[in-house]
Formats: structure tokens, C-alpha cells, sequence
């Protein structure tokens, strides 16, 4: 029996030693397949997205999910579910209509503030660093799971920074899920999904960890 | 200590070392130096309540400072006013309009129960709760949205946010190529200071960004009045500077000995230390109005040194006793009608008026203290005149002691009334406070430049409402906005700057507090804590909260005030508002007006040049008062009448150039008589050998006068050039006519000896 653990710990470590040289091309792959944030040409899209909010003193999530189209650097975000809700985001300002009425100005030019993170949305979904760098520090990292990067974004303004706190930016591609982490415990997840999906359903719903 | 007055030296020089201690004291921090030039004009008003808030509103006006930076590159132009408004805020004393804004969010936050915008007061009173419960969704599932949930949980309706965004006008629209960086002082822009650190900041800011193509217009009081600041202290160094170089050498070359000029500087600078400290004792601040008249005191105070030195070649050597004596009871008089003459500016309730008087007075008692105190211990004795001062005497001798005959006089007379004719026809009067200032072409620019990017319009009126206690006021404003806005559907817009927009009357705050119950919360608010994942038996207790310690906002503090019997608002009104409204001003309530401070200005400065004509002619009383106590003789009246026909003459003569007359050409006849009257004092006073240096003194006298009190028309400033005009000009003329006292006198002594008439009071 002690020789046939013997033979069998040989044959782990040799098996280890396959599965590592099996792996390496793979893991190889995985990184070419991601190029750098920087190298990324994302043109116009239209994704669904899933976005769920995490906010202190909410018993539940709010969850909502729709389409997000990028066309120039106007932002469509149109929330389908819980209902219709089309918000407009670009520099000449943001709009929002409810439920198929007319669209009415919540507010007028690209500004700066408060407004920057949102007027900063096609900017972050084009993964245009360059762009972003104007009012953010921007850290690119890969991701832990080694399969994308990682960009996380800090806001330049300090009192931005004490109400939006840290942007986490993951994709690969293109981007796939935008997290804000805010001072107050607040969270927010984008999960943008692959062009590919059908109607995300309740189990896209990303589980809100970090 | 038997020369000069022996009695008058140690309170001359005690009263000296405690002005360089006030002096010092007071230097030793922040300069105590005031730089609005609307404290030159007159307080009086007699409605308090209009007195108190035009105050109120044009310090708060001028709190408002607005800049514009510009360049094509959107990322650099913000990263630049980023710095800026950085750079503006570390000065301390700059608040930006999104941090006031926060604190008015706060306020609608805490009372959002208990304020309703007038769309919702529609909405809901049509049965649209359900669109309200809607909206707060719909904003808080935009990406990034900064509601937090502790907000939410309180306020699942965002009704906080809706009162901002119906109450507060967004930032004005810019083109594309501008950045707004708007705010507030939190102090008076008039504080040297305060000028000193927005400059350098924004010196210190262009110089980083202007070669990067990116540049900046500014708005605001506290530019305009760094502006005047430095050329005041240019034309404070100046206008000192030339009159006492100018009087140094004068005294130089008449004395020939390098101890007159220090001597003669000794007494000006014993009066200009005594008119400060006394200014700093009485005021908090000095104004540099007062400043820059207080320079052109040279001219005066050194009259007394110049009087007593001249005595030393009119005399037997080493008798300074008999020096001092030829000149005591004119000096005397002449310092107590000059005194007089600067205290009746006092009688106009001008702040920066009455520093002068008290300046003025304060530092004339100090030189002349010290002239006839200490300069007789510090003058040497009796000595023979050298050339200039020989040919100096001979000139003014020539010009103030002609042969004047019957013909000549009356010649003269009629010259005189000519040019008052001629002067009268031409005569334009200026009262509008806008003349007061030009402010420099680069400010104006850049003022242009932000009114046409931002669409701003300066609010130089406003709506005034008053009542008996603040809720009648309230609801009298109240009133009078819904009525201006039933009639102009803009006006919401135009006129959101109003406190009961913010903060209601009871009657108002009832009425929004019972509508949101039965038309939202009721049927609406378990439904909306539902849909945000609330619980819904938490959050009817919480979202009815109304936090009572929110701290009223600034912005709306300086909307509201108190006298002592009423209570009254302001809504700051632009030029068109405020014409619009004043058109159908009958139509308001009867506690609501239209109030413009220019206008209001240009009034009181309209009765206080009215006024300071009939000052004048009380100040001719009272120094023809003065003389007669002084010489018993009703020959003596006749010194008044040269200086007070040189002030009249010179106001006609600067008439036929052009030149208009104001409030402060009034002031100035006060100067013109209190300093003309010395020259007729010493011509009346002197009748034996000594004569040739009298008139040589008043001679030069005039000139110093002349030098640093007509130098003040070279300033930029209207106020402070049409003094020294008229000043320059009524000196001149005083002297030339003084020469018609002696033979005035005479004629009066052989009349007198001929009748047996005793000229005697």
C-alpha cells in the first residue's frame, strides 16, 4: 500500500505537472484574447444590461434591466423593467422619459459636479481612458480571475470622490460589469451582458458580492 | 520756556505719541481701510425699513462674484476651473454656488413636508401622485444616481429633490467653450484684504493657465473695488507725494536751510497723525475716501508752520515771543473758521463726510497746536530773507497789494458778475451715483463678457415687503408674487430668489402639509415603499420627519431683516422686472414695493447738494460770527466776502469749462471758504511794515493749498476731482480777491474818523 502511495503521489505530481503545462497555454490565451483597456476600439452598441442597487435602509435591492445603446457619446439607457423608463445621457445634457411621455431635461449641458459620473457613461463604456482621465485617476489592473482587466476609477474632485466613491470597471472585450462603490455603503453592479444573451431574466441579476 | 506757548507743548507732544500708538496699534493687523466708495453718500432716509434693506441688498449684491474661463479643450478648461474655484476657495473667503446650494438642499430636505411647488400643487390637486411615485423611481435607477438609501428611506418620494429642481433655476446656459464658476463672498468685497487675496489668486491662476490658451472674464463688487483700491493708494502716493515734495523744496528755497522743510513736514505729519488716530479711535475703519482728502490736509497744515517762519524776517532778531504774538489771534482765527468749515460737513449724515470732518478738524488742531507749542523751540531766531523769499515778496506784494481804485473795483466787480452770469447759464448738475466711478475698460470687457455667456443680469432692484410681524410679511410677499405671476408667466423663473419660496408662511406650509397627506402619502406611500424595498410601517414615520435643526440658509438669511418695529423681505429684482412692476406698482398690496437703490441715491445726493448750499450759507454766518467776536468791528465782516464770492465764482468759472456741478462741489465751497478766509484774516490783520511778509505768507499759503488740494482733480474718481477742483480753483480766486479787504478797511476807518462813527461792535 506505502508503494502504491508512493506511485500514486508520482503520478499527482505528474499529473499536476500536465495539468499545469495544459493550463499554461489556455491561461496564455485567455490574456491574448483581452487586450489592454487602452488598445480597445469599441464602436456603437446596443446591450441589455441588468443593474441592481444595494442601498442601506433597503430591505431589498433595487433591481432594474433594459437596453443600453452608445452611439457618438450620447448614452440610451432604457429601462424596461420595472417599467419604461428612457433616460438620455450626452453633452448636451440628460433627459428622461417615463412610460413613452415626452422627454423633459434634468439637466442642461455636460456640466461638472455631481453630474460627472453619468456624463462620463459614454466615455467608461468605450473604455476611453483617455477621456475618463479628465476627471478621474484611473488604475488598470488584471482582473483577479486573470480573465480581463480591471480598471478602477477614482473621481479627481474630492467632494465627487466622498459621494461616489470607487468606480470598478471589468471586461475583457468590451466592458461587462460596472460597480460603484460608495463611502456610505451604498453599492451599485451594471452587469452589461454579451450581445449574445436573450432577455436577461431575474438569474442574470448579478449576486451583489464584491 | 518763555518762547512760544508754553502751555500748549506737552499736550501737543503727548497727544503726538499717543497718535503714534493708535496709529501703530491699529496698522499692526488687517489695515482698518474701507473701500467702498458708496459710504461717500449720505444715509439719510426716513423710511428706516428702505434705509435697512437697500443696505442689506447692495451688500449682498455685492458679495456676488462670477467668473468665466474659456478655452476649446473641454478636459483643460475644466481641470482650469477646477483649480480655480480651489485656488478662490483657499482664499477663505469664497463660497462656491454648488456648496450654497447644498445648504439650501438641506433646508428643502428638512421641510419637504411642509413646501410644495406650484407644478405639484397642480399635480396632485389633479390627482397625479402616482406619477410623483414614478419620478423618484425613474431618477433613481439612472446610472450612478447620487440618491443614497438613507435618503430614499426617509424620502421615497425624492421630494427634496424635486423642490430643488423647481425652486433653484438651473446654472445659466454657456457655450461650449466656457466654464461658470459662481459664488459668494462671505465678507464685505471692500476689504483691502479681501481684493488682496481673490487678486493673487487669480494672478497666481493666470499665470499657470493664459499660456495654455485658456482665459477668464470676471463679474463682481470685489474686482471693481480692487480697481479703485490701487488707484486710490496711486493717487493717495501721488497727490501726497507731489504736494509734499512740492512744499519741501518750496520751503527750501524760501528759508534756505534744510530745518524748514523738516519742520514745516514735523507739523503736517503732527496733524495727519492726529487726524488718523482720532478717525481710528471714533471709526472702526477709515474710509480711503477719507484717505485721499486727508493727503490734500498737507496743504493746510503746513500753512501754520509757513505763517510762523515767515515771522522770523519780519522781526527784530531773538524775540520769539513778539513772533508768535504777530501771528497768535489770526492763526487762531483762521484755524477756528477752517475747523468750522470741515465740521459743517459733519451736518451731511455721509459717513466718509463725517470721517473727514473729524480728520480734518482733529489734524488742523494738531499742526496748528504744534505750531505755535513746539515750533518756537525748534525754529531758530529772527533772520534776514534771502533772495527767492525777497523776490517771491515782491511778486505777491505786486499781486495782492495793487493800488485799487473806484474804477478798478468796479471793473472787477463787473468781470466777476459776468462770469457768474455766464457760468450760471452753463451750469449742469450731476447727481447720479453711477457718475461717481469709472471703473477701468478691462473690468467693463470682461463684465460684458459674462452678462452675454451666462445671459446673467444684475439685480439693481428689488421688491420690498415689510409687515408687523415676519408671518404678515410673508404672507404680504406671498401675495404680491402670486399676483406678479398671474400676470408674467416667466416670473416664477426670474424671480425664484424669494424667501417665501423657501421658507413659507404658516398659512402656506398648512395648506402644501394637508395636500401632500390626502393626495400622496395617503393613497400613495405604502405602494411607493414597496416598490423601492422599504418597509412600508418604517417609513410613514420617517418620511413625515421634518428636521427642525437645519440651518437656515445663507442665501435666504440675506433676503430678510428687522427694524425696530416691522419686519421686512427682499426679492432682488433685473432692470426689466423691476420696470415691468413698477409700471403697475398701484396694482401691488399696499406692504409691497418697488425699491431702486440708484434711484434712491441720486435722490438723497439731489437734497444734500440742495443742502450743502444752504451750509455754505450757514457757514458764512458763522464765521462772519466768528470775526465779529474776534475783532469787535463791523468793518471786520468784510473779510467773509472774499472767499465767499471765490467759491461761488469758482463753481461758475468750472461751469463754463464744462465741468458739472455736484454734492461734492457743494462740500468743497465749505473748504474754499474755511481756508479762503485766511488769506482776508492776515490781509485785514496787518497794516505796519510787516505787511511785506504777510503777503508773501498767504502768498504761499495759497500755493501749497493749491498744490495739494488742486492735485485731487487729477483723480480718476468723480467725487474726489470735483472737489480738488473746485477747491484749486476757489483757493486761487480767494487769494486774488483778499486784496480788496485793505482798502475796504480803510475806506470804512476814514469814513469812520470823517462821521465820528465808532466802528465798534
Amino acid at each position: 500500500m506505502g508503494n502504491a502511495r508512493h506511485i500514486s503521489r508520482e503520478a499527482q505530481a505528474f499529473l499536476g505537472l500536465i495539468a499545469f503545462a495544459l493550463a499554461l497555454p489556455h491561461a496564455d490565451a485567455a490574456r491574448s484574447a483581452c487586450p489592454q483597456p487602452t488598445d480597445l476600439v469599441i464602436t456603437d452598441f446596443s446591450r441589455r444590461f441588468v443593474q441592481t442597487r444595494h442601498l442601506e435602509g433597503l430591505d431589498t435591492p433595487l433591481v432594474s434591466e433594459g437596453t443600453v445603446s452608445l452611439k457618438g457619446d450620447v448614452v440610451d439607457w432604457h429601462v424596461e423593467n420595472p417599467f419604461d423608463i428612457r433616460t438620455t445621457i450626452g453633452p448636451k445634457g440628460i433627459t428622461q422619459a417615463i412610460g413613452g411621455g415626452e422627454p423633459r431635461a434634468l439637466q442642461e449641458g455636460s456640466g461638472g459636479g455631481i453630474a460627472s459620473f453619468t456624463t462620463a457613461l459614454a466615455a467608461l463604456l468605450r473604455v476611453d481612458l483617455y477621456a475618463l482621465r479628465r476627471d478621474f485617476n484611473v488604475a488598470v489592473a488584471p482582473s483577479r480571475s486573470g480573465d480581463g482587466w480591471l480598471a478602477t476609477l477614482k473621481p479627481l474632485d474630492e467632494k465627487l470622490a466622498a459621494l461616489l466613491g470607487t468606480v470598478d470597471i471589468r471586461g475583457c472585450q468590451s466592458v461587462d460589469q460596472v460597480t460603484l462603490s460608495r463611502p456610505s455603503g451604498d453599492y451599485d453592479q451594471i452587469d452589461i451582458l454579451p450581445p449574445s444573451s436573450s432577455k436577461a431574466g431575474g438569474d442574470a441579476v448579478g449576486d451583489g458580492r464584491r | 520756556m518763555a518762547d512760544g506757548k508754553p502751555w500748549m507743548v506737552v499736550p501737543s507732544i503727548a497727544a503726538l505719541l499717543i497718535s503714534i500708538v493708535i496709529v501703530t496699534l491699529k496698522f499692526s493687523g488687517e489695515p482698518p481701510i474701507d473701500t467702498d466708495i458708496l459710504h461717500a453718500l449720505p444715509l439719510a432716509e426716513h423710511d428706516t425699513v428702505v434705509a435697512e434693506a437697500v443696505t442689506q441688498a447692495t451688500a449682498a449684491a455685492g458679495q456676488q462674484v462670477t467668473v468665466v474661463v474659456r478655452a476649446d479643450d473641454a478636459a483643460l478648461r475644466e481641470r482650469a476651473a477646477r483649480e480655480l474655484t480651489a485656488r478662490l476657495q483657499a482664499t477663505g473667503y469664497f463660497t462656491p454656488r454648488f456648496e450654497q446650494g447644498a445648504d439650501i438642499a438641506k433646508w428643502l430636505f428638512a421641510n419637504r413636508n411642509e413646501l410644495l411647488c406650484p407644478d405639484d400643487q397642480r399635480l396632485l390637486a389633479t390627482g397625479g401622485g402616482e406619477a410623483v411615485g414614478r419620478d423618484a423611481v425613474a431618477l433613481v435607477l439612472i446610472p450612478g444616481a447620487p440618491a443614497s438609501g438613507a435618503v430614499i428611506a426617509q424620502d421615497p418620494f425624492l421630494l427634496g429633490y424635486r423642490l430643488l429642481r423647481c425652486l433653484v433655476p438651473p446654472s445659466p446656459a454657456t457655450d461650449t467653450t466656457a466654464t461658470i464658476i459662481s459664488g459668494r463672498l462671505d465678507t464685505s468685497p471692500y476689504r483691502i484684504a479681501v481684493q488682496d487675496e481673490f487678486d493673487q489668486a487669480i494672478t497666481d491662476w493666470r499665470r499657470e493657465w493664459s499660456n495654455k490658451g485658456v482665459t477668464l472674464a470676471r463679474s463682481g463688487a470685489v474686482f471693481y473695488a480692487h480697481a479703485g483700491a490701487i488707484r486710490a493708494r496711486q493717487e493717495i502716493s501721488l497727490i501726497g507725494g507731489i504736494g509734499t515734495v512740492a512744499i519741501i523744496l518750496l520751503f527750501w528755497v524760501i528759508f534756505q536751510r534744510m530745518r524748514a522743510p523738516a519742520l514745516a513736514v514735523a507739523t503736517v505729519g503732527a496733524g495727519i497723525l492726529a487726524g488718523l488716530a482720532t478717525c481710528l479711535t471714533v471709526f472702526e475703519t477709515i474710509s480711503v475716501m477719507t484717505l485721499v482728502f486727508g493727503a490734500a490736509l498737507v496743504g493746510i497744515a503746513d500753512d501754520y508752520a509757513l505763517h510762523y517762519m515767515m515771522t522770523a524776517f519780519a522781526v527784530e532778531p531773538n524775540i520769539k515771543t513778539t513772533r508768535l504774538r504777530l501771528i497768535f489771534r489770526p492763526l487762531l482765527t483762521g484755524m477756528v473758521t477752517s475747523v468750522c468749515g470741515f465740521l459743517a460737513l459733519a451736518l451731511f449724515t455721509s459717513p466718509v463726510l463725517t470721517q473727514i470732518a473729524v480728520f480734518a478738524s482733529a489734524g488742523l488742531i494738531a499742526s496748528w497746536a504744534f505750531a505755535i507749542g513746539v515750533l518756537p523751540l525748534l525754529d531758530g531766531g529772527p533772520r534776514q530773507a534771502g533772495g527767492a523769499a525777497t523776490l517771491f515778496g515782491r511778486i505777491a506784494g505786486a499781486l495782492l497789494a495793487p493800488r485799487l481804485s473806484a474804477t478798478s473795483l468796479g471793473i472787477g466787480a463787473l468781470v466777476i458778475v459776468a462770469i457768474m452770469l455766464a457760468g450760471f447759464s452753463q451750469l449742469t448738475i450731476v447727481d447720479d451715483v453711477r457718475a461717481l466711478q469709472r471703473p477701468p475698460a478691462d473690468l467693463r470687457q470682461e463684465e460684458e463678457q459674462v452678462k452675454r455667456l451666462t445671459g446673467f443680469q444684475p439685480h439693481v432692484q428689488f421688491l420690498l415687503t415689510r409687515g408687523d410681524s415676519l408671518e404678515s410679511a410673508k404672507r404680504a410677499e406671498e401675495d404680491a408674487l402670486a399676483w406678479i405671476e398671474a400676470h408674467d408667466g416667466q416670473a416664477r423663473e426670474t424671480l425664484f430668489l424669494a424667501t417665501t419660496r423657501f421658507d413659507p408662511s404658516e398659512r402656506n406650509r398648512s395648506q402644501a402639509r394637508d395636500l401632500l397627506a390626502a393626495r400622496l402619502f395617503g393613497p400613495y406611500l405604502t405602494d411607493q415603499a414597496r416598490r423601492l424595498g422599504i418597509d412600508p410601517r418604517a417609513v410613514g414615520e420617517r418620511n413625515t420627519q421634518v428636521d427642525p435643526s437645519a440651518a437656515y440658509p445663507e442665501a435666504l438669511a440675506a433676503l430678510r431683516g428687522a427694524t425696530a418695529d416691522k419686519q421686512y423681505l427682499i426679492v432682488p429684482l433685473t432692470a426689466v422686472e423691476s420696470d415691468w412692476i413698477s409700471a403697475r406698482a398701484k396694482e401691488l398690496p399696499a406692504d409691497v414695493s418697488v425699491v431702486d437703490p440708484v434711484a434712491r441715491y441720486a435722490a438723497v445726493l439731489r437734497g444734500h447738494r440742495q443742502l450743502s448750499l444752504q451750509a455754505f450759507g450757514v457757514a458764512v454766518a458763522v464765521c462772519a460770527v466768528v470775526v465779529a467776536v474776534v475783532y469787535r468791528r463791523w468793518s471786520a465782516l468784510k473779510i467773509i466776502i472774499p472767499p465767499a464770492v471765490a467759491a461761488v465764482v469758482a463753481c461758475c468759472a468750472l461751469a463754463l469749462v464744462g465741468f458739472p456741478f455736484s454734492f461734492f462741489s457743494g462740500i468743497a465751497l465749505l473748504v474754499v471758504l474755511g481756508t479762503g478766509i485766511d488769506f482776508a484774516v492776515f490781509q485785514y490783520e496787518y497794516r505796519d511794515h510787516t505787511e511785506h511778509w504777510m503777503l508773501t505768507t498767504i502768498s504761499l499759503e495759497a500755493v501749497t493749498t493749491v498744490i495739494s488740494m488742486g492735485l485731487l482733480g487729477l483723480s480718476q474718481t468723480m467725487p474726489v476731482a470735483s472737489f480738488g477742483l473746485t477747491v484749486g480753483v476757489g483757493v486761487i480766486l480767494s487769494l486774488m480777491l483778499s486784496c480788496i479787504v485793505r482798502p475796504l478797511r480803510r475806506a470804512a476807518e476814514i469814513k469812520n474818523r470823517g462821521s465820528g462813527n465808532i466802528d465798534v461792535l
